[in-house]
């Protein structure tokens, strides 16, 4: 649980193991066709610098490879303000990103309606010889959890619903939370008018809010839907009022590259991709340290798209 | 000027220094569970020390065992605890722990110091004094007491000041926990890009170390027999072996962190 940024030896021992598993099967793979749909030119993937995008990366840039594209990866380039960059320069031609998160980037105002949101992205890219394909179920928000034990006994099903019984119980959650319009700062008070009888400042979505929702201490905990470790026991109440935006991934790709059967492989694998499975990728990435490959590779492997 | 025109500035705000959030209450909660840390560290660690240090056995299995203390990083017992303990904030009498997790952390890192420069101490005294004591016909408990304990005084503190400042400096992880004390001003501060909040709660824990320094050595001169002090009497072969001022601890200062 605790997070250790060593990542080196791992990488470097997965990839010497990789290495001596393709010295090993190259006998074996070469009278193989390497894809279903033959040779359809080349790709560049970039990637985010975040655990999750760089999953994403490699789950669509291996669904193209099997699709018969020759793909290259540009991965942990930085932030939109850098990665968007590459894409309109040509150095990446495509690259996983967030809906609500590039909006708001290229000064749109975004909001919590996904339908919504990616109109207004696309009349954003226009001009700008980019293209977005239609966003995954997953979403990586502000989540406020209860216990079953919580939600059966205040009947809590959404965050409405928190709003009277509030006073009652006790909040745990990052440090800044109070200060964040998400969280529980001017524009969640606008919508839900949350007044905990305590306000816990614990971690960030962290082991610590976990424990203290597991154990008790606090009743209601902030967590992220798909970068959190979530209790088994826990329950998402709904942002019935639209407090969270919709930041579902989208892929950015150049208009000159992209075709039907480009948006058609993508837009199969988006359908697949949902707030669970997404939660699980991350957290393999992040929490357990394992190889982004490796991780979109068994994704794709169990969703049958490779 | 102008950061250190903000810090100025935020004590000067009088609002920064009332109610649950302000400078007063988080200073008392960050003194009350230092000072119960540092008591109990002390409550276990003396003991051992003087008794491994008379017997003169097991001292240095002792002693590297409580360096385990040392060498676990902080954090990750912090980590570690609550995931045992949870929040662990005691209500009733236990209360005074406060966060029963920093706690735990917190006489961990103070028991090294102590243990180890109280048995140093212990085995720093002068066989030939031994000697003359029970010569004197002193039992095994009167010498403990009379003679090596108050020989190894200088030593003791300084080992108890070693692992004072290093528990006064590490209570700030407590406010991770979701726990107060001055730790809330930096944790707080770094969360929410206010720079000068997180300054001025450091600022707050270096004072409030040195304030314990100075007590302790306060402390230290009233315990410590005048015929042990250097400044008593210069010149003397037991001063110069165990100086009272600044005395070389025998374990460094712990980076905390």
């Amino acid at each position: 649980m605790i997070k250790v940024r060593v990542r080196f030896p791992g990488r470097a021992l997965g990839a010497m193991l990789i290495g001596l598993t393709l010295v090993l099967a190259a006998p074996a793979l070469s009278g193989a066709s390497p894809s279903q749909g033959g040779n359809k030119g080349s790709l560049t993937m970039g990637s985010k610098n975040l655990p999750g995008a760089q999953v994403l990366g490699q789950v669509y840039g291996q669904a193209l490879a099997k699709g018969g594209y020759q793909m290259s990866y540009k991965e942990n380039l930085g932030t939109t303000e850098v990665v968007f960059a590459a894409l309109q320069n040509g150095d990446i031609d495509l690259y996983p990103d967030y809906m609500n998160t590039v909006v708001q980037f290229l000064g749109g105002t975004g909001g919590a309606d996904v339908t919504q949101v990616k109109s207004e992205l696309d009349s954003l890219l226009q001009g700008k010889g980019i293209v977005a394909t239609t966003p995954a179920p997953a979403v990586d928000v502000n989540g406020f959890y209860v216990t079953k034990k919580t939600a059966s006994k205040y009947k809590l099903k959404t965050m409405s619903d928190l709003t009277k019984v509030a006073p009652k119980l006790r909040f745990g959650g990052p440090p800044e939370c109070q200060d964040r319009p998400l969280c529980l700062g001017d524009t969640s008070q606008q919508l839900y008018a949350l007044q905990f009888k305590e306000v816990k400042k614990l971690d960030t979505g962290g082991p610590v809010t976990v424990k203290a929702l597991e154990d008790g201490n606090v009743q209601v905990a902030e967590l992220f839907t798909g970068s959190s470790v979530i209790p088994k026991d826990a329950v998402l109440l709904k942002d019935d009022k639209g407090l969270q935006g919709a930041d579902n991934p989208v892929v950015l790709i150049r208009e000159d590259k992209n075709t039907p059967q480009l948006d058609a492989t993508l837009n199969k694998v988006s359908a697949k991709i949902t707030t669970a499975q997404y939660r699980k990728m991350t957290l393999a990435v992040q929490n357990q340290k394992q190889d982004p490959s490796d991780v979109a590779k068994t994704f794709l492997k169990n969703n049958k798209l490779i | 000027m102008g950061f250190l025109g903000d810090v100025v500035n935020w004590f000067g705000d009088g609002s920064h220094w009332s109610g649950n959030d302000g400078v007063i209450h988080r200073l008392t909660e960050h003194v009350q569970i230092s000072v119960v840390s540092i008591v109990a560290a002390a409550l276990i660690a003396l003991p051992i020390g003087f008794l491994i240090g008379h017997v003169r056995k097991g001292g240095i299995a002792t002693v590297n065992i409580s360096n385990i203390g040392r060498a676990l990083p902080s954090f990750a017992l912090l980590i570690l605890m609550v995931q045992i303990f949870g929040l662990g904030e005691p209500s009733g009498v236990f209360s005074f722990i406060g966060s029963f997790p920093t706690f735990v952390v917190l006489v961990a890192i103070a028991i090294p110091p102590m243990l180890t420069n109280t048995y140093i101490g212990m085995v720093g005294v002068d066989p030939e004094v031994r000697e003359a004591a029970r010569g004197m016909g002193m039992s095994g408990r009167q010498l403990l007491r009379g003679v090596e304990a108050p020989i190894a005084l200088p030593l003791v503190w300084a080992g108890i000041r070693t692992g004072a400042i290093a528990v006064v400096a590490t209570a700030t992880l407590a406010a991770y926990t979701g726990w107060g004390g001055l730790g809330r001003f930096i944790i707080d501060g770094l969360s929410t890009q206010d720079y000068v909040q997180v300054f001025a709660g450091a600022l707050l824990v270096a004072l409030l170390a040195i304030v314990f320094e100075f007590g302790l050595a306060g402390l230290q001169h009233l315990t410590v027999s005048r015929g042990l002090r250097v400044r008593a009497r210069p010149g003397g072969r037991v001063e110069d072996a165990v100086p009272e001022v600044a005395p070389t601890p025998a374990v460094p200062a712990r980076p905390t962190g």
